[in-house]
């Protein structure tokens, strides 16, 4: 009697979780199946009681009841949603996409099953959950429920910008807009972005103000409107809206105009979660509130990364919350202290500058204060101000920095005209120290406040770096102290010692030194991006790096960065605390092989990169 | 009277053979088989009750050859239950010959294992009472257990068949030289490949063409028992 079944019993000792039971009991399984036949398009599962369905032969698909597309089976996949309580897949409707043998094991020899292995059933429900949010997913990706925090601006273009030339006269504007059905108009001159016209601009600067309509549409538009890059959140769109009041957000890329998003797009588009936490942080009217608020920030990070978030996406979100929370910070300060005397812009340096937030960052601020600034007279407000502030910041989650660089200290809230001085020192008089301090603060982005106050230094540092190479030859100095963890070899050197011993920092050998080859290219090609992706876009092609060159570097930094969303995942869902330190043979060989070409590319660039200022300081 | 009745029964209708040998037959098997009803020709195929059969022989001749092994699995309807699958090796009569050893790898050794021939026929016969018999070309299976039947209870295997072969052959007028071996026709119906010559593997592989060919044949609706029958 033995060995009849063999290719039944092979068949099933390869389709999980059935794979993990001894022969004997494989044997005894394929002597419990009923075999049926679909023909294509039949019904499925087929009629008549409870059974675990394998496909043997053939494909099943299974539909939601809104019709989408829930799942497909192939060969050795099964389903056991009749089999299982409360599970959704079991209002699935499904049919035979080929023409289909199934094995089926009968619910109550499922359920003996069970009884003996208790993990298969605890199994089972867990690849059920993981379906059903891949589903979801699936969902997503088609369009319905969808969260902003995972859309991106390009996502929520739905046609060509309309546009027009800054000199059309309003009237015939107004026409253009009623034609097109569209509440604003872009505004372009010369292939860039000139300014924007709104309904509310036609009837608050035009006939509101008795303007003639055969004026240039260019004097009442907005000029040089916020925009913001393609790939960034719509979250982020939503956040930019909500702060100035706004409705539209010109979409670009470079100097392409690639199209407008309106407010009604995002509330399209809206889900809740991440728009819902930003919403409570706008609201809440104390420290605790926001603490509390901030606390579920973890686990609503750990969604999006499961559900597929990239690395660049979850820093920007990140980034995003932090910004709001800052702004929040500021607003209940100041209703505590009364108004700010003099007009001040907080900044962000650091990775919160580059919007590349990880869940464990410590924070990074300075406060630019208006020239009027008498430290005499106003000193103790904006100490208080921003004391109050920083440690709001702690107690969010955003470690206070361990360098004291923060505006909290008074070293890092000066005038407008002292930062100034500052910065033309670090960039003329530069020295290893003030390179350093430089890398640090040349990442910065203001996050409330008078932005007006910090655009002069965004400007200065994009003219003077271009021309003050030695600042640039000792960043790239103190990059090379920071050698490529790779031996001789190519084997990986790991820490010998201490806490970390036999890992590597991913961090200190491979994300901080593509921030700073791509801040140093950018202050090279005098390009105010912040964010390092955007960095290396900008300058690629340039003097200094060739597309070939950006081109590995951004794969580099994706790769880095996956491998780190990655390692935060696990330790994340394991309760542990965040760090950057992988231990290479916890990767697979595919992995190992790709971080050694990851650390041997940066170290490639940066011996160009130290080439190229060497050879251009001799010129 | 016998030999008179074996001479004619050939020219009655199934149902009066059946009858005749019913009265005509001792208390054995081959009689239970004969007094249980059989499923009705005009109900819906997928409420009959089957049979897959499928036998290795030393030859082709049953007068001269012997059965080697007995491969079945029965159907409730469209519903194949390995629960049913049974392996039976059958010891032979004469020794085994070089060619049938080659083709079914069943050696002297295993055949003198096997058991005496009415020991595996009594419970094939028993499975088989209420059922359809099903087989890829019947001849072979319907001579031999028919051999058997005369040879063990004197009587002939009286039972409804359906012949896969022969349903595939109804399908056109012309087929190409190979194309109507088992192994082909379950790939034209996308099943999957099974190691064929055994006795089971082969019965289960007519069993799920069978299915398909049906399924095939009814295009989503009723079709009659009786469509698929031989005869």
């Amino acid at each position: 009697m033995h060995d009849e079944l063999a290719e039944i019993r092979d068949f099933l000792a390869e389709v999980p979780p059935f794979h993990q039971l001894p022969g004997a009991e494989l044997e005894a399984l394929s002597r419990a199946l009923v075999i049926r036949y679909l023909r294509r398009g039949s019904d499925f599962p087929p009629a008549g009681p409870a059974h675990l369905w394998i496909v043997r032969q053939g494909a099943v698909d299974l539909r939601q009841p809104d019709g989408s597309l829930g799942r497909r089976l192939a060969e050795a996949d099964s389903f056991d949603a009749a089999c299982l309580p409360d599970s959704e897949e079991a209002h699935w409707s499904g049919h035979a996409r080929e023409d289909t043998l199934l094995y089926g094991l009968p619910l109550e020899r499922l359920q003996t099953l069970w009884q003996a292995h208790p993990e298969l059933r605890a199994q089972a429900l867990e690849k059920l959950g993981e379906r059903l949010r891949k589903a979801r997913r699936h969902q997503e990706g088609e369009g319905r429920t969808r969260d902003l925090s995972g859309l991106q601006l390009a996502q929520l273009i739905t046609r060509p910008p309309v546009q027009a030339a800054p000199d059309l006269s309003i009237r015939a504007a107004a026409a253009l807009m009623t034609r097109e059905r569209v509440s604003a108009l872009l505004l372009v001159e010369g292939g860039c972005l000139a300014g924007i016209v709104t309904d509310r601009d036609l009837r608050s600067r035009c006939l509101a103000a008795g303007l003639d309509d055969s004026s240039p549409v260019s004097t009442i538009m907005t000029a040089a409107p916020h925009h913001l890059p393609p790939e960034a959140p719509a979250f982020e769109a939503l956040l930019e809206m909500t702060r100035r009041g706004i409705h539209h957000l010109p979409v670009v890329r470079g100097h392409e105009v690639l199209g407008l998003v309106s407010s009604t797009d995002l509330l399209r588009a809206q889900g809740v979660s991440v728009v819902d936490l930003a919403d409570r942080l706008r609201r809440a009217t104390s420290l605790e509130e926001l603490a509390r608020t901030m606390g579920e920030l973890p686990e609503l990070w750990l969604t999006l990364a499961r559900r597929g978030d990239g690395a660049t996406a979850l820093g920007r979100l990140v980034a995003g919350l932090a910004d709001l929370l800052t702004q929040r910070l500021l607003q209940l300060a100041e209703a505590r202290l009364g108004p700010a005397p003099v007009p001040y812009a907080w900044i962000a340096y650091g990775s919160h500058g580059r919007q590349e937030l990880t869940l464990f960052s410590d924070q990074d601020n300075a406060l630019v204060l208006a020239d009027s600034y008498d430290p005499a007279k106003h000193g103790e407000y904006f100490r208080a101000l921003s004391t109050s502030v920083c440690d709001g910041l702690a107690a969010c989650g955003f470690i206070l920095c361990p360098g004291e660089m923060m505006a909290c200290n008074p070293r890092w809230r000066l005038p407008l005209e002292t930062w100034r001085l500052t910065f033309l020192d670090w960039i003329c008089h530069t020295d290893p120290q003030k390179a350093r301090l430089a890398s640090n603060l040349f990442d910065f982005r203001p996050i409330a406040g008078d932005p007006g106050l910090s655009q002069p230094l965004a400007a200065l540092i994009a003219t003077e770096s271009p021309r003050h190479e030695t600042l640039l030859a000792h960043m790239v100095t103190n990059a090379a102290t920071r050698p490529a963890p790779l031996g001789f070899f190519r084997q990986f050197l790991v820490a010998r010692s201490g806490e970390h011993q036999g890992q590597l920092d991913l961090k200190f050998h491979g994300l901080m030194p593509l921030h700073e080859l791509a801040r140093i290219h950018a202050l090279a090609c005098g390009c105010g991006a912040t964010g390092t992706a955007e960095r290396l876009r900008a300058a690629a092609g340039g003097r200094h790096l060739s597309p070939e060159g950006a081109e590995d570097l951004l794969a580099a930094y994706d790769f880095l960065q996956a491998l780190r969303l990655t390692h935060h995942r696990e330790r994340l869902a394991a309760g542990q605390a965040l760090d950057n330190f992988v231990a290479p043979e916890s990767l697979s060989h595919l992995e190992r092989q790709r971080l050694r070409d990851v650390f041997g590319i940066i170290a490639t660039q940066q011996r160009a990169l130290g080439a190229s200022f060497q050879e251009s300081r001799v010129l | 009277m016998l030999p008179l009745l074996r001479l004619l029964s050939p020219l009655l209708p199934g149902p009066a053979r059946r009858r005749l040998w019913q009265a005509l037959l001792p208390a054995s098997p081959l009689w239970d088989l004969l007094a249980t009803p059989l499923p009705d020709r005009n109900a819906d195929w997928r409420d009959a009750r089957y049979l897959a059969l499928d036998l290795e022989t030393t030859g082709g001749d049953p007068a001269r050859d012997d059965i080697l092994s007995f491969g079945w699995v029965c159907l409730e309807g469209e519903e194949i239950r390995l629960a049913t699958a049974r392996h039976r090796l059958v010891r032979p009569r004469r020794a085994l010959n070089e060619a049938s050893v080659t083709v079914h790898r069943i050696t002297d050794d295993q055949a003198a294992r096997g058991e005496p021939l009415e020991t595996v026929l009594r419970d094939f016969l028993a499975d088989l009472a209420g059922r359809v018999l099903i087989a890829h070309y019947s001849p072979t299976e319907t001579g031999f257990v028919n051999a058997a039947c005369q040879a063990c209870y004197g009587g002939p295997l009286l039972t409804p068949v359906i012949d896969t072969l022969a349903l595939a052959r109804a399908e056109a007028l012309v087929h190409a030289p190979g194309s109507l071996r088992l192994g082909a026709l379950r790939a034209r119906h996308h099943l999957p490949r099974y190691p064929l010559h055994h006795a089971l593997s082969d019965a289960l592989a007519a069993a799920e063409l069978f299915l398909a060919q049906a399924h095939a044949l009814s295009r989503g609706g009723r079709l009659s028992l009786g469509r698929l029958l031989l005869d």
